[in-house]
């Protein structure tokens, strides 16, 4: 009976598992596949034995992690950060999406939205050396102004205290162009007759964007919340590398667990504890990410990941 | 906006909210559009600026030393040069193309309350973002299973399918009305039928967005190259370039590490370093803004539910 | 996929296996005028009484990037090789930038090669050696098949390749010189009323003239790390080399009767330094930017915003020339701080070559090192090209370049895994100016009186048995010990206690004990 309810099924949607049919293959083999590297997180990984023939080793790949004693604030970091990244950056390519739109002169709106994707083409490399220039003790830009206005200098580089601003504004800027335009789609696709029945009762442009426009656009705002959750025990290890480097006088302040993994490994690239640090992260995002969708499911099903 | 709502508006006298909204929105994606641009000119100007005058001065909004010497450096060869351009195109159409459809079908599917099983292919899905194997694993299949070395697939890919892109395209087509795809169905279109003459022309910002996100990938993505590519006419531009400024940064530390004080090392020694970084970005953004409009064109409001009709 | 994999490969082997049988060059790389490889030669082809009738090809990688005249290069010493020992090498390079992902992927991914450079420290090789990717070279295998390598290369050298037992590289032959010295701007030598700087204590001193009289040089700029480096050679001290352990263990160099091996921490000489390093930072001698720079380390000094240059030799005087082309007016010049304390030789596994653990050419390949380390003819162009095109021999075995912007470059194409003194040539200079005569009178001094050897400059620590600690050890470095060395850490006593305290939470005694113990049966086995 019940066989039969699946064969039915598989007969009835026959024309959806054709068309998911690619995706499905193509993720089984690049994704699935190479996962089962996954045991070299409990592995001492020998080039002779490669993945599956490396002897077992426990958790010890794990252990300098915990080890360091930085396993706590590390992960702290890492979600505090990923967290103010994703409310900052949320509305502030939100908002930018929104007044794009408003904009009445077509060229200034073109340009302006040309120009705001300019960021995400300059790599951290280069990022960390204009960060320099504007932040240095000795010959900052910053503390360039702050001498001519006869105050102190800021030595920003060992003032731990100043990095959660300046890494916020360094990712907000770096990423506001690329990310508005996922709002701008979204607004894009809203169907305009609700806005002519919107004016007709008269309703102010401010009422506008908060009743029809804001509400319209959550599916992809909750969407992308979502996909930001989901790697919120992941720190962006290139911009805080470049950005804060070997400078230990931040740490307490900017360490995250990928840049402490890549200090812990540097030494010896040791394949097992990669993967231990990875598979830690995973598991973390795996739960993390169960329960807000549980949470947005409740809410609205249409909404949910999954 | 599109036509109507603007002449609309010039006919509603503007009252003071619309004034106060368009201030807003002048000022504030002004501060955000100059806070963009600016670093950009600098590293422009840092392009045409003499490697000495970057070391001593940092970086300014006007070249110091008006030079285009890391310029020349960059199209040393220009023949070589053109030919990763070339690949690089190749890639980025053929990969975009193919790329988007295969998201956009997948996505019209999980989009479709009437397929049962679709959560749970959106999970199998998602979990691959969530957990991975790591490079080793990875580079085994492409490799050793796959045969992928030197083969231009190893570039098209890795970055065929982007499940982030997948689950943003969903949420996309979630937002279109079903009783347009209920009206398609009536007038017998199959599924596949529907997604194309249907959904796809209602999605034109989407597919702007998420094919823009696409290409920008594959414009970018030097690491497969770096990984797979072992053959010099088939590497494309981004890591063509790359690799230039690894040649040179190679050439200083071959002096440390050999102890130098020969001839040829010193003349190495002058060669640019930071101007070339940014010549290269230069370089490698120039395309792709002028090509952004193109893809604006895309972003026009009109879409009215009275203006499909099945 | 697989199936067409299999296919070419059984059509390759039956291409061999045609070419092997038949009489036709055995070859496509050789030259027209190689030697006939046919069966009656072949039969007789051997080397060292060992027979190498199957012509082989070698594939070799090398790091860095390909020169414009590489290959030309190569054609010529593939000639030689064929002619000896009928295989020729096939060359692959890892650039710089690829090299640090791409070295372990080779092994991983089962690529088929035979030989690849490798260097202790920064070439990969005691990663490689800890998960086996070379092949364990016996002194057996080598005298059989490297004969002249063994006749050549000292007994500390391999001593130094050894790890757990057994030896996976073959270590280059060349006396460098480690240890620092310290270019100077000769104007403000001048200025300050300074003819030379003989010591520590004095370069100080001078570094504390230029602090308070020049607004606009600083002694050091952003670069204060080399200092305590000179610090530690003026106290004889040198770090136990090995991975992930930075300047945290050391042992008395000069002494060979001292056979212990000191924890940093516990060493007075060590608190000492961090509050005289505190102190000189106060006083202004290097830059608050000091640990967040993007500069390189010589552009202080090239910029004029640092007055000095702490590096090894050759590498300063690359910089103090390009400094004096650029600025006559400084006249800078190099300067040992000190003279008196005998120099210690680079380890010679610095660099080397090794061959891959699942080579199928394993013997032909150490033929093929023997060759490229003792035969000056390949020796000559593998470091300096083809004679008459890139360089010319000048008398006493020098040579000097033909073509500065030459396409193949002087030691530019990662030949340094086979240096050998013995037969290297010298660069053969016309018009010696000071800078060159004093870097020769520094040089001779420091030949004149090598250090005596000890029992640890060969250890090098594995690390193992203690890795989870000394991967936690790591974590701790950059952010509780490297302030601390430049003065920046705030109240010495304070910081040293918290740096304690941290190293021991992360399992130090664990690696302070295995490097103990590795290096008594280290000490006990030589």
């Amino acid at each position: 009976m019940n066989k039969n309810g699946f064969l039915h099924k598989l007969k009835k949607y026959r024309v959806f598992l054709l068309m998911i049919l690619p995706a499905v293959i193509y993720t089984l083999v690049f994704s699935y596949i190479p996962m089962a590297g996954i045991v070299m997180a409990f592995k001492k990984y020998t080039y002779a034995g490669g993945i599956f023939n490396s002897p077992w080793n426990g958790l010890k790949n794990f252990e300098f992690f915990f080890k360091s004693g930085q396993a706590f604030l590390v992960t702290k970091n890492t979600v505090l950060y990923n967290l103010m990244f994703i409310a900052f950056n949320t509305v502030l390519q939100m908002t930018v999406a929104i007044l794009l739109t408003e904009m009445k002169n077509k060229h200034f709106r073109k340009i302006s939205q040309s120009v705001m994707f300019l960021p995400y083409f300059i790599s951290w490399v280069i990022v960390s050396v204009i960060a320099f220039n504007l932040l240095s003790y000795d010959y900052g830009f910053i503390n360039g102004i702050l001498t001519k206005l006869g105050l102190g200098k800021i030595n920003f580089y060992t003032t731990g205290a100043l990095w959660p601003f300046i890494l916020i504004l360094f990712n907000a800027w770096k990423s506001v162009g690329y990310g508005s335009v996922m709002y701008l789609a979204a607004i894009m696709g809203i169907d305009t007759s609700i806005y002519e029945a919107a004016s007709i009762d008269g309703a102010n442009v401010f009422q506008r964007i908060f009743k029809i426009t804001i509400p319209l656009m959550m599916p992809t705002v909750i969407i992308l919340l979502l996909l930001s959750v989901g790697g919120i025990f992941r720190g962006n290890f290139d911009m805080f590398y470049n950005l804060v480097g070997k400078n230990g006088t931040l740490y307490n302040y900017t360490d995250v667990i990928d840049t402490l993994t890549f200090r812990a490994l540097i030494a010896n690239n040791d394949f097992g504890m990669a993967a231990a640090a990875g598979f830690y992260q995973s598991v973390l995002c795996f739960i993390t990410i169960l329960l807000v969708n549980k949470l947005v499911s409740v809410y609205n099903k249409d909404y949910s990941l999954f | 906006m599109n036509e109507n709502t603007t002449a609309r508006a010039k006919r509603i006298k503007r009252g003071l909210d619309s004034r106060v909204l368009a201030f807003l929105s002048y000022f504030i994606n002004g501060v955000v559009a100059l806070f963009c641009l600016v670093p950009f000119i600098m590293v422009i100007s840092a392009s045409f600026s003499s490697e000495e005058a970057i070391k001593l001065n940092g970086f300014s909004l006007l070249p110091q030393n008006f030079t285009l010497e890391a310029y020349s450096t960059v199209f040393k060869e220009p023949s070589v040069i053109l030919r990763a351009y070339g690949v690089t195109i190749f890639l980025t159409i053929f990969g975009t193309v193919a790329g988007l459809f295969l998201q956009t079908m997948t996505a019209y599917v999980l989009s479709r309350k009437e397929f049962e099983w679709r959560n749970k292919f959106s999970f199998f899905f998602y979990f691959t973002t969530l957990f991975n194997g790591g490079l080793v694993p990875y580079f085994v299949l492409m490799t050793r299973y796959l045969g992928l070395k030197d083969n231009y697939l190893a570039l098209v890919l890795p970055l065929l399918f982007s499940v982030y892109n997948l689950l943003i395209m969903k949420s996309y087509i979630m937002g279109i009305p079903e009783s347009l795809i209920d009206a398609a169905k009536i007038d017998g279109c199959g599924e596949f039928g529907t997604m194309v003459k249907v959904v796809m022309p209602l999605l034109k910002p989407a597919m702007a967005t998420v094919g823009l996100f696409i290409a920008l990938a594959y414009w970018n993505d030097w690491y497969n190259a770096m990984l797979y590519i072992g053959k010099d006419e088939m590497q494309p531009l981004q890591y063509f370039l790359y690799e230039q400024v690894n040649n040179i940064e190679a050439y200083k530390r071959l002096v440390e590490s050999m102890g130098g004080g020969s001839t040829a090392a010193v003349s190495a020694m002058s060669m640019p370093t930071q101007s070339l970084k940014m010549a290269l970005t230069v370089v490698v953004t120039g395309p792709i803004i002028l090509l952004y409009p193109f893809v604006q064109r895309y972003f026009v409001q009109g879409i009215t539910i009275g203006a499909v009709k099945g | 996929m697989k199936k067409r994999v299999l296919s070419l490969i059984m059509i390759l082997t039956l291409i061999t296996a045609l070419f092997a049988g038949c009489g036709k060059n055995g070859n496509a790389v050789g030259t027209g005028k190689g030697t006939e490889t046919g069966g009656k030669d072949a039969a007789e082809k051997t080397f060292n009484g060992v027979d190498i009738s199957k012509p082989v090809t070698l594939k070799m990688y090398l790091l860095g990037d390909r020169t414009a005249d590489f290959d030309k290069v190569y054609a010529e010493i593939n000639k030689r090789l064929q002619e000896k020992l009928n295989a020729t090498v096939e060359v692959e390079f890892l650039s710089w930038s690829e090299h640090d992902k791409k070295y372990s992927l080779l092994f991983s991914g089962g690529e088929d090669f035979d030989l690849i450079f490798t260097a202790a420290g920064w070439g990969h090789y005691e990663n490689t050696v800890a998960m086996g990717g070379f092949y364990a070279l016996t002194k057996d295998f080598i005298s059989t098949y490297a004969p002249d390598i063994m006749k050549v290369v000292p007994e500390v050298a391999w001593s130094q390749a050894t790890i757990d037992d057994s030896i996976y590289m073959v270590p280059n032959y060349q006396n460098e010189f480690g240890n620092n010295v310290v270019g100077l701007r000769g104007d403000l030598l001048q200025k300050y009323g300074y003819n030379d700087i003989t010591s520590f204590d004095q370069l100080l001193e001078f570094y504390g003239k230029v602090a308070a009289g020049e607004p606009s040089v600083s002694p050091l700029g952003t670069q204060a790390g080399g200092l305590y480096y000179q610090y530690l050679l003026d106290k004889g001290m040198d770090t136990v080399s090995g991975t992930s352990t930075k300047e945290l263990f050391l042992y008395n160099t000069v002494n060979p009767e001292d056979k212990t091996i000191t924890y940093a921490l516990d060493w007075a000489g060590f608190t000492d330094y961090c509050k005289l390093a505190k102190d000189l930072y106060d006083k202004g001698y290097w830059s608050a930017d000091s640990l967040a720079t993007t500069e390189e380390r010589q552009d202080g000094f090239l910029s004029g915003t640092s007055a000095s240059l702490i590096w090894n030799i050759g590498t300063t005087e690359t910089y103090v020339d390009q400094a004096n082309k650029e600025h006559p007016e400084w006249k800078a010049q190099i300067f040992d701080t000190s003279p008196s304390v005998a120099k210690a030789v680079n380890a010679y596994i610095n660099n080397g070559m090794a061959i891959n653990a699942t080579s199928k050419n394993k013997e032909r390949a150490m033929m093929v090192l023997n060759e490229f380390y003792t035969n000056p003819e390949i020796q000559d162009l593998t470091s300096l090209g083809i004679e008459g095109t890139h360089w010319k021999a000048e008398a006493d075995n020098q040579y000097s370049v033909l073509d500065a912007e030459s396409n193949y470059g002087v030691d530019a194409n990662c030949n340094w895994g086979w240096v050998n003194m013995t037969i290297k040539r010298l660069e053969y200079k016309a018009n010696p100016d000071e800078v060159d005569n004093k870097v020769k009178a520094i040089k001779d001094s420091w030949n004149a009186n090598i250090k005596p050897e000890h029992i640890y400059d060969g250890f090098t620590f594995n690390n193992a048995n203690v890795s989870s600690q000394a991967a936690a050890v790591e974590t701790v470095l950059d952010q509780y010990y490297t302030p601390l060395v430049l003065g920046m850490a705030g109240d010495v006593d304070a910081a040293i206690a918290e740096l304690r305290k941290q190293l021991d939470n992360a399992g130090i005694q664990s690696v302070y004990d295995e490097i103990k113990k590795q290096a008594e049966s280290y000490a006990a086995g030589n």
